[in-house]
């Protein structure tokens, strides 16, 4: 079995009263895009910066490629990227300077670093604003300045720590490509989000978690499994008795049904076709119905059924 | 590492409000010096005092004054007084038109033991109360001597040649000492503490350095700190990059306030460069340190720079210029500890004293400042964790 790339035990960390990490725990293997999920202050920024030794932790251990990471693991830190939450560039240098920059923090050999920062400029596709400064750039292009800063230097491991806030659907798009195509060209990827159909769109294993602690883990698919609802059904309906809402709450595999405003709802916890058996009640009943939907659960679904509350809460 | 001098270099360098400040600073504030203080050197000039003169011709002293006043207002000869031969009613004209400060004239008695010359000053006379004080006194300080000389020829006629001899001669209580300059102006010394300011002021971009560099002060320090690079090497590059910077503008300063301003710094320019490079680098040093205290952030920690910085400099003379000399008789510590009466007293000794030891001992004293900031500020930062960020 391979060494996990991250490993995380026992996690505590404390703001005073406050504990923002609560015997955390996390694995992350090589390849992975690892999507940390969960609401504002749920603790993601913080396991990031304890993982890269910026922050003093109190109880735990972590391990980066094995071994231990301290402030002066430079070996370590140089097979790490970074791209912060915050826009972290510097505003008297151009978009090409900035990267050659942050790119020379890590690669001494000038050639080299000279191919790294063309390409990083590419694949953020920021070729035609090379001479441009941070402050002529968009939201947009700033951000993607923002993860070039961070991946210049080809690292194994990158964090990403909500690159996409504040950004326009089409830049976050090409962001979201971006971080698939680093993935295969073989980076592992720590993923940190509160946008779910991102990290659900993006991350081949995914982490929930709030108020410091991990609250599940697994893909997409397991994480769905482990919740009661499977599907969920709506249908247009124009009248339904409340004896008939009875029966097709005993439908099999059916463990909720409400009607409001003309609408059907209906949750189903495993089992198949289980649209099917509902309209066939229906044609039954002689109930005459418009619009039909079948819905899998998403992620604020298990994290609604996690934590009883909306990830946007 | 040359590439992160280069990039803090540009950065610096494109920082345009930075850059800016740093040259109007001085070039502004030395400007406004030289037209508040550029009087003082000229009002410190002395110039020649004019006076009406009316002699007695029938006086017994009256060849004697003659001569004597000549002699000291002999053009060739660094005069004294600038003396108009006059009758009394010309005399009393050019007094009440103010051409002259006063009216030297002979004593109505023709006593030889009474004091021969008299002085006739105006009340309205509107110029120098300090040239009618000058004359007064040598009024009084003639009939003294003629006193005491008329004295010794009537009771002891013997001793009168070596009464004269010890009258005419000086007797030296004072060690001489050659001076650099002997005309050093009052008005440099307050330049010297405005470039003792204006060096300390590098301490704000020190602190701005030291903010940068921590992940618990800046998303950018945060970037820097999880690079595989030694934080006390990045930070000391760009250290060096700011020093170069300071240097080239007091360098620009320097000139202006030499060459524009005819600020008199002596003839070893290049060791006021020095000064002022150590000074620069005592402020970046001082600086990066209370960048680098604590977690408060960028706006208090200039908050703070900026009353040390005062502090330091109205200590140095900034205000008051004999400020200095109060520190030294009652807090000499205070003198040796304070970065800006460092500079300013290692260019009051370039400018006065031949010797360099006092001013190398300034030197000295800079340096060790800056090398104790700067170690501390490394120890503050140098691999740690931070409690949050």
């Amino acid at each position: 079995m391979t060494q996990p790339i991250i490993q995380i035990e026992s996690l505590v960390k404390r703001y005073r009263d406050l504990i923002a990490l609560d015997h955390f725990q996390l694995s992350v293997e090589e390849g992975e895009i690892f999507g940390l999920l969960g609401p504002n202050g749920s603790g993601k920024t913080t396991t990031i910066h304890c993982i890269l030794s910026l922050l003093a932790y109190d109880k735990g251990t972590i391990r980066v490629f094995g071994q231990e990471m301290r402030p002066d693991s430079y070996e370590l830190k140089r097979q790490i990227g970074v791209v912060t939450q915050e826009v972290a560039v510097i505003d008297e240098l151009t978009v090409y300077e900035n990267i050659d920059y942050f790119c020379g923090l890590y690669i001494r050999d000038k050639k080299l670093r000279r191919q790294y920062v063309e390409e990083a400029v590419r694949f953020v596709e920021l070729d035609e604003f090379q001479k441009f400064y941070p402050k002529k750039l968009s939201g947009g292009l700033l951000r993607r300045l923002n993860i070039a800063c961070g991946i210049a230097h080809k690292p194994r491991l990158i964090f990403l720590d909500e690159p996409t806030v504040a950004v326009d659907p089409q830049s976050r798009n090409r962001i979201l490509e971006g971080i698939q195509e680093l993935n295969r060209q073989g980076a592992t990827i720590v993923y940190t989000s509160h946008y779910m159909e991102e990290v659900e769109q993006l991350c081949t294993r995914i982490a929930i978690m709030d108020k410091g602690r991990l609250l599940a883990a697994g893909t997409t698919e397991e994480l769905k499994r482990m919740i009661k609802k499977s599907e969920i059904i709506s249908i247009d309906i124009l009248d339904l008795q409340p004896e008939q809402l009875a029966a097709i709450r005993s439908l099999r595999h059916v463990y909720e049904a409400s009607f409001d405003g003309h609408c059907l709802k209906i949750l189903c916890s495993g089992g198949t076709h289980n649209l099917l058996h509902v309209l066939e009640y229906l044609q039954a009943e002689g109930l005459s119905f418009g619009r039909t939907y079948s819905e899998l659960p998403s992620l604020n679904d298990v994290f609604l059924e996690i934590t009883g509350k909306e990830l946007r809460d | 590492m040359l590439l992160h001098f280069k990039y803090s270099f540009l950065e610096l360098l494109r920082n345009r409000p930075q850059m800016f400040w740093a040259f109007a600073f001085p070039l502004l504030v030395g400007t406004m010096f030289h037209l508040a203080f550029g009087r003082l050197d000229a009002d410190e000039l002395f110039s020649p005092v004019p006076v009406a003169v009316v002699l007695d011709a029938e006086h017994p002293a009256c060849d004697g004054i003659r001569h004597m006043l000549d002699a000291l207002s002999e053009p060739e000869d660094d005069p004294f007084l600038i003396v108009t031969y006059v009758s009394m009613e010309d005399a009393e004209a050019l007094l009440s038109e103010k051409e002259v400060y006063g009216i030297l004239h002979m004593a109505e008695s023709r006593d030889p033991a009474k004091p021969p010359l008299c002085l006739t000053l105006s009340a309205e006379m509107s110029g120098d109360p300090l040239y009618q004080s000058i004359l007064n006194a040598f009024v009084d300080q003639f009939n003294l001597t003629y006193a005491a000389i008329a004295d010794i020829a009537q009771t002891d006629p013997a001793k009168l040649s070596a009464a004269m001899e010890s009258l005419s001669a000086e007797t030296a209580y004072l060690r001489p000492e050659t001076l650099e300059t002997s005309s050093m102006s009052q008005s440099a010394s307050y330049f010297f503490s405005l470039i003792a300011m204006s060096c300390l002021f590098a301490a704000t971009a020190g602190s701005e350095i030291a903010i940068t560099n921590q992940a618990n002060l800046s998303p950018l320090g945060a970037r820097k700190c999880v690079s595989p690079v030694r934080r006390s090497a990045a930070t000391l590059c760009e250290l060096s990059a700011l020093l170069l910077q300071e240097c080239v503008v007091m360098t620009i300063a320097l000139l202006y306030y030499r060459n524009v301003l005819s600020v008199d710094f002596g003839s070893r320019f290049g060791y006021v460069l020095l000064a002022t490079l150590c000074g620069c680098l005592a402020g970046i040093s001082l600086g990066y340190f209370v960048g680098s205290i604590g977690q408060f952030g960028r706006f208090q920690k200039n908050g703070i720079l900026v009353a040390i910085i005062m502090t330091c400099s109205m200590l140095s003379g900034l205000m008051i210029n004999t400020m200095r000399l109060y520190v030294e008789a009652f807090c000499p510590l205070l003198n040796r500890i304070n970065p800006a009466a460092l500079i300013s007293d290692a260019l009051y000794a370039l400018a006065v004293y031949p010797s360099p030891d006092r001013y190398f001992k300034n030197i000295a004293g800079l340096l060790t400042i800056s090398a104790l900031f700067c170690l501390g500020g490394i120890a503050l930062t140098r691999r740690k964790k931070y409690a949050g960020i």
